[in-house]
């Protein structure tokens, strides 16, 4: 796989995410997956042996497909998995669950048995935090913002970096 | 500009302070100015990369997430930072993300403000990437705080400067009071003394250190000094004192040594002046060649030059007189001479003159030697002094040269001596070469004399024998036509015996003259040899053949006792002529019945060849004369004919010829007579044997042919009828007769003869030339030519054979031998 479109891709969400308005449909989702691989770059999992750091999604095509484009990046010595589609006890593999706003009813289970598990755990609708999930990723006035679920994450066993604590629009403890 | 050689040395020592101090000063400030300024500005670049380290790693999220408040919020932080003047985030693309600028308060007013106007760096830029974003932080800092550090610095270094200066100033005025003032004072008293010489001065001591010490010692130098310079102008009076005594003294030596300086060099210009004159006399011509007046007319005049003297005069001395004569006397103007002083008149000076010791009279009225002359000579010629120097010739006195110093008295120095005597010296030598010429004068006239004489006994005795030969031709020819001609029957018996008395006596006269001939011509030197190897014995043989006759009427035994090879280098002519010699005459001289014995011995290369006869003898006394020319011992041999030459052309040839002779005789016994001469090896095929070549038979014309026509050209009347009464007896042969050379060229165009003779002493012309003129001719190119001559020189007789002629006669003619060679050319003798 080769790195410079992936380098391309990278720019052109940075340079969306620059950007004070989302354009249409496809900007927004390719932002998401930006922040999705910034949180994994600023969340520390406890050691498990790994090389590999699996994103994980029920959704078939999360984000029009925005979100496979993750995979073969790296972070640090790991290079990025994103594993689409999965079944609902398959979460123990992932490191990070991404949920859509389609996929919301389906994770409440997931999200309920993997809490105390390194599952880090991304959603993107309202309350996610509420349901245990750790990081929400709002939408606020043409900008793409996020809120913090410490306590859930500290219980989790995972690290967040205290500058990802510092953008956050709203930490919960 | 200030000097600095010629400051004071306290102004030197503070300038020297000064100058050390504000270096080291400055020195140190700079050095801790630019140490300080370093290690602040790498603390500030530490400081702000560690501040950029820190900003960026806080901004990372800020930047991931593109959040540009809290990156700002990040790099505001910075503003506790003092030098930060602005910080700048740029994103991965280069792109400024965040920027901060701080507003600082200007605390440092005054030199800020002054560095802003220096072109100096005013602030740095530090950049940080960012570690795996690829983000890039940058934070502009101010260098204000560094320059404002440095320039404090530099006020607190000048301040230092100031400082040093000034400690500089004060401790050079100490020195300068405390060290130097002693040293000037010392000094300006030392210049002071040295313009004034005023040693009295003294330097003040002010202190006990090393210039206290300089002071003291200055003042006992000074002191020293003092009391030297004392000293030495006591001592300078004193010696000016001497150098003028001195001075004179040498003022007066030197006055004497010009006065002896001139005595010597009139000394030496005499003694110049005489060598000069003697050399000119020995150097004159008339010294060396005039005759002695003029030699001691030359002498007197010199010497009076010489010695500056009126009169000089020569005087010879005459022993057996015992008187002095005046040779030449010089006045001044004229020469005199012939005065005479006699020993009786003036005894005193004679006797002093044959001393041999000059005379030295300086007061001559009073002088032992010569005041006799006081009253007669001196006076009237006005003489003062005298100088008399003896002339030695041969060491005995020839005479005395007499220098006479007229009206003032004269002191003679040794060099008017040594002048005088050398002239006496030179006189004596002209005296003596002027005797040695008359002597080599007298000698030559004597020599020439007898050179003269001699060669006139020559020329006479040459021409006289010359003259005889003539008429002797005669005498002896017609003698022999007489005895052997058509005429002898004629004759009767007694006639026949006066005509062969004739003869004989002819033929000894002609000997005798051809003796004396060879004799002169080998005293002229002008004979002439042919040296060849000759065989002795057979010559010997054939002499005693021709000999015997007279040997055997005499009845002497012979004995003949020469081996073959005794061979000698000599003319066979003049070896006949000494061996018949010889053998002659020890057959005349010997006695009736005795005996004669030749024999040879070699000897040194030479043979010696000697005949012993058994004759009377010959005295002791007459030996030595008996090879002299015409020295015959008369009284011996009476009534035996001889000129008395044989002997010595014996010996003249023999010695001509390299050889020698002599006798040895015992009176009574006999005589040994002897000659040497070189050996020689003679060639055995040399058949030249005389005894062969005896005389033949008498030719004879009897039956020659008709016609026969012989031409004798000759001027001599008895010659020509000598040789015509020959031809007379000759059947068939015809003679003409022409007395000059061009009557017979005449004669010759009329008819060519069969046989020419001819004279070659020829009135009108030369033989040699008629014959060469013969020759040339064709019709008488063949015609054989006879020379008849009275030169009988073996080399004329060559060179006329040589030039052209069949055979050669002389005169006067041998008639067997003239026939024989007129025959070689005549009709062919007929056979009995």
């Amino acid at each position: 796989m080769s790195f410079r479109p992936l380098l391309h891709l990278v720019f052109s969400l940075l340079g969306v995410l620059n950007a004070t308005a989302l354009a249409d449909q496809a900007s927004e989702n390719s932002l998401k997956a930006g922040f999705v691989y910034n949180f994994a770059k600023f969340t520390d999992w406890p050691a498990d042996g790994h090389h590999q750091l699996i994103i994980c999604t029920l959704s078939r095509n999360p984000l029009d497909g925005q979100l496979s484009l993750l995979r073969g990046r790296r972070i640090g010595e790991r290079s990025l998995e994103v594993r689409t589609g999965i079944s609902s006890g398959a979460w123990r593999d992932c490191h990070l669950l991404f949920v859509p706003q389609e996929d919301a009813e389906r994770a409440q289970p997931i999200l309920r048995s993997a809490s105390g598990h390194p599952l880090l755990t991304v959603g993107d609708f309202a309350d996610f935090s509420q349901l245990g999930g750790h990081i929400e990723l709002r939408e606020n006035e043409r900008h793409l913002q996020f809120e913090i679920n410490q306590g859930a994450a500290q219980r989790a066993g995972l690290k967040l970096s205290s500058q990802l604590l510092k953008l956050a629009i709203k930490v919960h403890p | 500009m200030i000097n600095w050689q010629n400051l004071p040395i306290s102004r030197k020592l503070t300038y020297l302070l000064a100058i050390n101090a504000s270096i080291a000063a400055l020195l140190i400030s700079a050095l801790l100015g630019i140490y300080g300024g370093i290690t602040a500005y790498r603390e500030l670049t530490h400081q702000l990369q560690g501040l950029a380290r820190v900003s960026g790693e806080n901004s990372r999220a800020a930047l991931a997430f593109g959040d540009n408040g809290s990156a700002r919020s990040t790099l505001a932080a910075l503003q506790a930072i003092d030098s930060v003047v602005e910080s700048r985030l740029f994103d991965r693309d280069q792109r400024l993300f965040a920027r901060h600028g701080y507003e600082r308060s200007t605390r440092h007013d005054l030199i800020p403000a002054l560095i802003r106007q220096l072109p100096l760096p005013q602030q740095i830029t530090v950049s940080e990437t960012l570690a795996d974003d690829g983000g890039r932080i940058e934070i502009d800092a101010t260098l204000g705080g560094i320059w404002q550090q440095l320039a404090e610095q530099m006020l607190i270094a000048l301040a230092l400067i100031v400082i040093a200066v000034v400690l500089a100033v004060a401790s050079g005025r100490y020195f300068g009071r405390h060290i130097v003032a002693p040293l000037t004072n010392l000094a300006r008293i030392s210049h002071q003394i040295s313009l004034t010489r005023d040693y009295r001065q003294r330097a003040s001591k002010s202190s006990h250190d090393e210039i206290g010490m300089l002071v003291d010692d200055f003042n006992l130098m000074l002191q020293e000094v003092e009391s030297r310079d004392q000293a030495l102008q006591a001592e300078q009076a004193l010696l000016e004192q001497r150098v003028r005594e001195r001075t004179g003294e040498l003022q007066q030596a030197k006055e004497a040594l010009e006065h002896h300086m001139q005595l010597l060099a009139d000394s030496r210009n005499r003694l110049l002046l005489g060598q000069e004159i003697l050399a000119e006399i020995i150097r004159s011509p008339v010294f060396a060649e005039e005759s002695q007046e003029q030699v001691m007319q030359l002498l007197t005049e010199r010497i009076a030059h010489a010695l500056g003297v009126g009169r000089v005069g020569i005087w010879q001395y005459c022993p057996s007189e015992q008187s002095l004569t005046c040779v030449d006397l010089w006045d001044g103007t004229h020469h005199s001479r012939g005065m005479q002083l006699l020993a009786r008149d003036y005894p005193g000076y004679f006797s002093a003159i044959m001393t041999g010791e000059p005379i030295l009279a300086e007061d001559a009225h009073q002088h032992p030697a010569t005041r006799e002359f006081s009253a007669t000579y001196l006076t009237s010629h006005c003489i003062q002094s005298m100088l008399d120097l003896p002339i030695h010739v041969r060491s005995d006195c020839w005479g005395v040269i007499c220098c006479e110093q007229q009206a003032t008295p004269r002191h003679w120095s040794s060099e008017h001596m040594a002048f005088a005597t050398a002239a006496s010296t030179l006189a004596a030598q002209a005296v003596e070469a002027a005797e040695r010429r008359a002597a080599t004068h007298a000698l030559l006239q004597a020599k020439e004399e007898a050179e003269r004489a001699n060669a006139a006994k020559t020329e006479f005795l040459s021409r006289m024998s010359h003259e005889l030969r003539t008429p002797l031709n005669a005498i002896i020819g017609f003698a022999q036509l007489l005895s052997a001609g058509t005429d002898a029957e004629a004759l009767t018996p007694g006639q026949r015996e006066d005509v062969d008395e004739i003869e004989v006596a002819g033929r000894h006269l002609l000997e005798q003259v051809n003796e004396i001939l060879d004799l002169s011509r080998i005293e002229s030197g002008q004979i002439e040899l042919n040296l060849e190897e000759q065989a002795v014995q057979p010559l010997l043989e054939a002499i005693y053949l021709q000999l015997r006759p007279l040997s055997e009427k005499r009845g002497l035994h012979w004995t003949l006792d020469l081996p073959p090879e005794v061979n000698v280098l000599a003319d066979s002519f003049r070896l006949r002529q000494i061996i018949s010699n010889f053998l002659s005459n020890a057959i005349k001289y010997n006695r009736e019945n005795g005996s004669i014995r030749v024999y040879a011995e070699a000897h040194e290369g030479f043979w010696r060849i000697s005949f012993a006869d058994s004759g009377k003898g010959i005295p002791a006394a007459a030996v030595a004369r008996l090879f002299n020319p015409f020295e015959r011992l008369e009284s011996a041999y009476d009534g035996i004919e001889g000129s008395g030459i044989g002997l010595a052309l014996v010996k003249k040839l023999t010695m001509a010829m390299g050889g020698e002779v002599g006798v040895s005789s015992e009176p009574g016994v006999g005589s040994t007579f002897w000659f040497t001469l070189p050996m020689a090896t003679v060639d055995a095929e040399n058949d030249e044997n005389p005894a062969t070549s005896a005389p033949s038979d008498e030719p004879a014309w009897a039956d020659a042919r008709q016609a026969f026509h012989v031409l004798y050209i000759e001027d001599n009347l008895a010659n020509q009828k000598l040789v015509s009464r020959v031809f007379k007896q000759q059947p068939g042969i015809s003679v003409e007769m022409a007395d000059h050379a061009a009557a017979g060229l005449a004669a010759i165009d009329r008819q060519v003869p069969d046989l020419l003779l001819l004279d070659l002493n020829l009135p009108d012309r030369d033989g040699l030339s008629v014959m060469l003129e013969l020759r040339s001719r064709d019709a008488t190119r063949k015609l054989p030519m006879i020379a008849i001559s009275a030169n009988a020189m073996q080399r004329d007789i060559d060179k006329a054979i040589a030039a052209g002629f069949d055979a050669y006669l002389t005169k006067p003619f041998d008639l067997d031998q003239f026939k024989q060679i007129v025959a070689r050319f005549g009709p062919a003798p007929v056979s009995d």
